[in-house]
């Protein structure tokens, strides 16, 4: 049973000593600092990442998307004609994305998100998987004037995603990890459809073993359309989809993430009631086919917090696993 | 004095803090000045927008929110039971410290009414009464105090019904309840419904909630049962989406339509403004009209604003001569 994160980890520090990535961007806005300390004060808190997962028990690593400002607009860096607009509600959270404009026809454009993967890769001394926002999430979120509809969208989106997979795979990674809160909450059969297909044929093309991450909506009434895909497995999250725990007592292939630890909320999960829970999907689906992480990202919860529900999702495995094999 | 018949205009609250405002806001923060001085300039500041809403023309004013930050965390501060948790990113580098529901919510006492009172005293022109809705404010909250979020939800809506009661009395005439998360949920607009049902139960004042950046039309026709007066609706950064959604039928309440974007540098031409109310006034009564921006203007350089704003008065001006 293997434990991780969902993509992005707190910027700021969770203990003192910490280097403080907020004020070090602060200080090089306001000119106290040059391009060399801001890049080192990066590396610090790529690093810092690295070790806050592997201290809790975390064992396939994220890089923690430390330079990301959200979740779509570092696409700009890398796809042509993508480009990062007005600030916009993140679904249903207080945080926001750079709201991205399609311009024009995608295209890869550069290699800079494989690039900076490859070099927190070197630093890490576990599996490293990488994570991109999916592209149904990357066209749902932008301001499209280029495309006349969602399939051929795709069409382009996908051709583009699939370098970009083969990029980070040449780059080291592990795994990777497809993010798509917006297929989460799509409930229109026909667009989600779309968008499983073109997902699909990445999992087939892809290099390595490709995952999907589905969280801030409820998949369990259409969890059937995910079964067939062509993944190495899919994350779910259980807070909002509360009801895949039945669903996924009654079987589902492939690698099974369970995002167990509300990422959301400031109330800690109880280990013994969550462990047993876990327990019942071991029984059926087997120790090799269940992750265990966080349901979200862990940037919705102050630093500290977040750290201490990290530790919970590596407390549950050992719960789970200390009486699997006493 | 009285609203126009037709289009009279707003704003949907906030307001780009001035620079030194923001300066001296960040010195208080850090200790090195006074809440008093803080207080003085906000006030002066205050004085300043709202003579400048004057002049470019509006007719239903705003305080402008200068004392304001993040919208949950400033009721939040002011309500015991709620706590500050620790720091969470906001965007990029900013970052606001999110409030949690430590224990059961209890009013300290009035939170808002000073600050109205101050601005009405300061204009002829109706100045709206500004709170963020109980909804809104349970889900930008943690929650370690209540056992669901309906109960969250209708602890807080008591508390901002007292506060809108005494709004009331102080002479609000128009009280505003920002509800920008409420459709971002479809799931809950039962929820939202009820608990804004709470906050404007009893109120004589006309009633306003604004709703923004969400799945409109996933919370239609329902949205039409919220127990206000007056939907406050972004529209512009949506190429105007909201009027096919509105068109499906008839359209009981005020709707103030948000007819140029707070999310672009660009400042809308009289021309799109008046345009954009012709075609609105073909799907909504136009004297149940009320222009505004898509959202509060506090993302925008004070000089977009108020070209905006300008754009948009003389836009409306336009569209009176043609439906007047």
């Amino acid at each position: 049973m293997e434990t991780t994160i969902i993509g992005a980890m707190p910027k700021l520090p969770s203990s003192p000593g910490e280097v403080n990535l907020r004020r070090t961007i602060q200080d090089f806005d306001a000119g106290r600092i040059g391009p060399g300390e801001l890049e080192a004060a990066y590396r610090t808190k790529e690093a810092q990442v690295l070790m806050d997962q592997v201290a809790r028990g975390i064992t396939v690593l994220g890089d923690g998307q430390v330079r990301w400002d959200d979740l779509v607009s570092p696409l700009g860096l890398d796809v042509a004609n993508y480009v990062p607009g007005g600030l916009v509600r993140f679904f249903t959270n207080n945080t926001y994305y750079r709201r991205p404009t399609i311009t024009g026809r995608l295209a890869l454009a550069g290699s800079t998100l494989a690039a900076r993967f490859a070099r927190v890769r070197a630093q890490a001394s576990r599996p490293l998987k990488a994570a991109l926002p999916g592209p149904y999430t990357a066209l749902t979120l932008a301001l499209d004037q280029q495309y006349t509809s969602m399939d051929s969208a795709l069409a382009d989106a996908c051709a583009v995603w699939a370098l970009l997979i083969e990029a980070h795979a040449e780059a080291g990674a592990h795994v990777m990890e497809l993010e798509e809160p917006a297929l989460a909450r799509e409930r229109d059969a026909g667009r989600r459809r779309a968008a499983l297909q073109a997902i699909g044929a990445l999992g087939k093309s892809s290099p390595v073993p490709l995952r999907l991450a589905l969280y801030f909506g409820d998949v369990a009434p259409w969890a059937v359309e995910l079964a067939d895909l062509p993944l190495h497995g899919i994350s779910f999250d259980l807070a909002q989809s509360p009801r895949m725990w039945d669903v996924l007592a009654e079987g589902f292939p492939g690698v099974v993430g369970l995002g167990l630890v509300d990422a959301r909320d400031l109330r800690f999960e109880d280990v013994d009631e969550t462990a047993a829970r876990v327990r019942l999907l071991l029984k059926r689906l087997g120790t090799e086919r269940l992750w265990l992480h966080p349901n979200t990202s862990l940037e919705y919860l102050p630093a500290d917090a977040a750290m201490a529900k990290l530790e919970l999702v590596g407390e549950i495995r050992r719960r789970v696993e200390r009486e699997v094999h006493p | 004095m009285t609203l126009p018949d037709l289009f009279p205009t707003t704003t949907v609250g906030s307001f780009p803090k001035p620079a030194d405002l923001a300066q001296l806001r960040s010195r208080v923060q850090q200790g090195k000045a006074g809440v008093d001085e803080l207080d003085a300039l906000t006030r002066e500041k205050t004085r300043e927008l709202i003579a400048a809403q004057e002049r470019v023309g509006l007719d239903l004013l705003v305080h402008g929110e200068l004392e304001r930050g993040d919208m949950v965390t400033y009721f939040a501060e002011l309500i015991e039971g709620f706590e500050l948790a620790g720091f969470v990113r906001s965007y990029g580098n900013r970052y606001y410290r999110k409030p949690v529901a430590r224990r059961p919510l209890v009013a300290r006492g009035p939170m808002t009414v000073e600050t109205f009172r101050f601005a009405q005293g300061l204009t002829d022109r109706p100045v709206k009464a500004m709170l963020t809705g109980p909804y809104t404010i349970m889900d930008w909250s943690f929650n370690e105090a209540y056992p669901d979020r309906r109960g969250f939800a209708l602890a807080v809506a008591e508390i901002l019904h007292d506060e809108a009661v005494r709004l009331e009395a102080a002479g609000a005439r128009f009280i505003q309840i920002d509800e920008p998360a409420l459709s971002t949920r479809p799931e809950e607009i039962a929820l939202g419904i009820e608990a804004l049902g709470v906050v404007t139960r009893g109120l004589t004042a006309r009633t306003i909630t604004h709703i923004c950046y969400g799945a409109i039309d996933e919370v239609y026709p329902e949205i039409l049962e919220l127990p206000v007066d007056q939907l406050d609706l972004e529209a512009k950064n949506n190429g105007f989406a909201v009027l096919d959604v509105l068109a499906r039928g008839p359209v009981p309440k005020e709707v103030a339509l948000g007819v140029v974007d707070v999310h672009s540098h660009r400042v809308e031409s009289a021309e799109e403004v008046e345009a954009a109310i012709l075609r609105a006034a073909e799907v909504i009564p136009p004297r149940q009209l009320f222009v505004d921006p898509d959202c509060g203007l506090k993302t925008r350089t004070e000089a977009e604003a108020w070209a905006k704003l300008e754009a948009m008065v003389e836009g409306v001006r336009r569209a009176r001569l043609k439906l007047g």
